[in-house]
């Protein structure tokens, strides 16, 4: 087998409790490399297109990439896949922390499961040993304490779990899955696809090394890479404050969506919400994933309030954003309580954000009332009605039932006016970048494969100045500006196609690491020399093989929208301007070699050997 | 000699400890002989606004004057008497 690689898949068919292990293909290594790459192929060959997610027939693949496991910085990570019960299509959200590579040192590329076990089950891979375990007893705990106990009980202290908390089992699909104490694949509501099979959680033990083509080469590599980013103002922004650190100038330019994405200036709130508030507050010290330099996570402990005794990891940007500024609420001790119920649910903090915010405004315009909410007043900036909804959501009482699967189908069911306040891109919700600041991300959420997403693409990145010159973004755009940014949208979504495949985090990324640094890095790993125009129309490959997974369920132009509030620029606040999206559309459209509808046609694919 | 007062956020502020610094210069200079001729003078301001590989101002720190974003050269962007330039860091995450 290749370097980099182990060489296995392993196969879960919870409805037989069957396991079988297959090997990695080599065609899908040289044309997918790993990650949201090969478990998109594995996906579009395998799965029937109009399955039902939750039913027994869809799959939930967990990949892993060639770097997995290695000491490439950044390269904790892994990816999960499958029919989203959220959007209806693509569905992959990945996590950080040690459970890919320990996936990788039991000796597995990756998992694929399907069916549905009769009753709840988990999966025990202790190196090569594979085991389907009764989970009566773990069924409706939360995921901190189904991790503890897992351990515990499986004597294996040093065993990674991921698992489904109370929201996945109830399939609200918003629903996540957790790893590590709190880190989380949060988007599509996979979860919920976990639940809906009755597996509860997956615990690995592995003590087998990654071994790489050239150890020397990638050794010598690494320590390159890793001096880099450890000398990276970046590095040492990030491991102070977090992602939150991001908060202040983000609200500066915009860019923050408040209120329900009706307001965009509030530097109070981002203060108080920010990663350099939280360092001075709750902030226990900086934690890191597997083989990372950064240690941009946060673990938290309150001491005293009402709050007292939370403590674990901590909420990130988009946490304190969708749990904050959107709900003008302004007290980190609020939204880290917040961020910890939703990590015990199990429910991603994005959408959850979102679809509360949302039932705050159906219910400030009288499209809900308080017989709709059980007599709670869902007033903005107001702590416990928020905190309650969460618990709502988690156990799916009342309203929490309907928004517990998101804003989109909530909408729906509220009927009337409410979709004017449904803030999604094909069902799932926006993440807390205002395409209003960067025009780039218009584009970029209405063509992302899973629906809204601001790091399929991560061009707004560019739009503040971070560049990338081999990919030839070498000068800031105007972020205002709409002409001109199709290219740079598809540049960087292939770009990111590979990293997601590889699988590099996206903040070390942006730490230190070069397309040279990753080319040299695949060749030593792997053991074979890709070139700079063969590791892009890999990403081209992998972006287009989703969107023919999305074209398949009837995904086409009328799809690749936004909101109508994001089509309109807000009267006050920081200046800002709708983004032209059908001049974005009409010009990556035809750069992508798709039809007028967004299909790729038949030549592209033919040249993507699709 | 012309006024200017210059908003740290973020990791700016908490490395000088100070929110805003009142800087006069002579007229007609540009935003990014401000930078250079000014605040590149504090030690604990260059790590944050230098590139350590290029050793020119970073690209990627946001500049606002009195609230307006630059999207311009900041050769080219003069510094007014009474302008309030904010500064801040962009952070890889989020």
């Amino acid at each position: 087998m290749l370097g980099g690689y182990k060489g296995r898949i392993l196969r879960v068919n919870l409805t037989d409790l069957k396991v079988s292990v297959e090997p990695l293909k080599e065609d899908h290594v040289k044309k997918f490399l790993g990650g949201t790459g090969i478990a998109a192929k594995i996906l579009y060959d395998e799965l029937d297109p109009h399955v039902d997610p939750l039913s027994p027939w869809n799959k939930l693949v967990f990949m892993t990439g060639p770097l997995t496991g290695t000491l490439a910085p950044g390269c904790g990570r892994f990816v999960i896949a499958s029919k989203s019960p959220l959007t209806g299509i693509w569905g992959e959200s990945g996590s950080a922390g040690y459970w890919g590579p320990e996936l990788k040192f039991a000796g597995y590329d990756g998992i694929i499961l399907d069916g549905r076990a009769e009753n709840p089950t988990y999966l025990w891979l202790n190196n090569k040993n594979v085991e389907l375990k009764d989970a009566k007893h773990l069924w409706g705990k939360d995921t901190i304490e189904t991790e503890n106990k897992l351990k515990s009980e499986l004597k294996e202290p040093r065993s990674r779990i991921v698992t489904i908390g109370p929201a996945g089992e109830r399939l609200a699909k918003i629903a996540c899955i957790v790893t590590d104490g709190g880190g989380v694949a949060g988007r599509c509501g996979l979860g919920a696809v976990m639940g809906s099979k009755n597996l509860k959680a997956i615990a690995v033990r592995g003590t087998e090394r990654v071994g790489v083509a050239d150890e020397t080469t990638f050794r010598d590599l690494v320590k390159e890479i890793s001096s880099i980013i450890e000398n990276n103002p970046r590095t040492k922004s990030l491991r102070s404050y977090g992602s939150a650190g991001s908060m202040e100038g983000n609200e500066a330019v915009g860019d923050v969506p408040i209120k329900n994405w009706t307001i965009n200036s509030w530097p109070d709130g981002a203060k108080k919400l920010s990663g350099q508030y939280m360092a001075k507050t709750i902030l226990k010290r900086p934690v890191t994933c597997f083989a990372c330099p950064i240690a941009c996570k946060r673990e938290i402990e309150i001491k005293s309030g009402p709050y007292a005794g939370i403590k674990g990891k901590g909420p990130e940007y988009e946490t304190c954003a969708s749990f904050g500024t959107l709900l003008l609420i302004d007290d980190i001790e609020v939204v880290a309580k917040a961020n910890d119920l939703c990590t015990r649910y199990g429910i991603d903090t994005i959408s959850c954000g979102s679809a509360i915010a949302f039932a705050y405004e159906c219910y400030e315009k009288g499209l809900i009332t308080n017989e709709d909410t059980e007599g709670i007043n869902l007033s903005w900036g107001d702590h416990e009605p928020f905190l309650k909804m969460i618990e709502m959501i988690g156990k799916r009482e009342g309203i929490g039932f309907i928004l517990g699967d998101g804003v989109k189908l909530a909408s729906e069911k509220i009927g009337k006016d409410a979709n004017e306040f449904a803030i999604h891109v094909k069902g799932l919700e926006m993440p807390m970048h205002d395409p209003r600041a960067y025009k780039s991300l218009a584009l970029g959420y209405a063509t992302s494969n899973r629906g809204a997403c601001h790091l399929q693409a991560a061009s707004h990145w560019v739009e503040r100045g971070t560049l990338f010159p081999e990919l030839g973004l070498e000068e800031k755009p105007n972020r205002f500006t709409s002409e001109g940014k199709a290219k740079m949208v598809i540049d960087m979504q292939n770009f990111m196609a590979v990293i997601d495949s590889l699988i590099i985090c996206k903040f070390a990324l942006t730490c230190g690491y070069t397309l040279n640094h990753l080319l040299r890095l695949i060749e030593a790993a792997i053991g074979y020399k890709i070139t700079k125009d063969e590791f892009i129309r890999t990403g081209e490959r992998i972006f287009n093989i989703k969107r023919m997974f999305n074209n398949r369920l009837g995904i086409s132009k009328k799809d690749d929208s936004l909101p109508e509030r994001i089509n309109k620029p807000l009267s006050e606040g920081i200046k800002h301007s709708s983004p032209d999206l059908d001049l974005m559309l009409d010009e990556y459209y035809k750069l992508r070699g798709w039809d007028e509808e967004g299909k790729p046609k038949p030549e592209k694919l033919k040249e993507l050997g699709l | 000699m012309i006024k200017t007062q210059v908003r740290l956020l973020g990791d700016l502020r908490e490395a000088m400890g100070k929110e805003k610094l009142e800087i006069e210069l002579s007229s007609n200079l540009s935003l990014k002989e401000l930078i250079e001729d000014k605040l590149l003078r504090y030690e604990k301001l260059e790590e944050h606004l230098i590139d350590p590989a290029t050793k020119k101002i970073r690209t990627d720190i946001i500049i606002l004057v009195n609230e307006r974003s630059i999207e311009s050269s900041i050769e080219s962007e003069i510094v007014k008497d009474g302008d309030i330039i904010t500064l801040a860091p962009v952070v890889a995450g989020g």
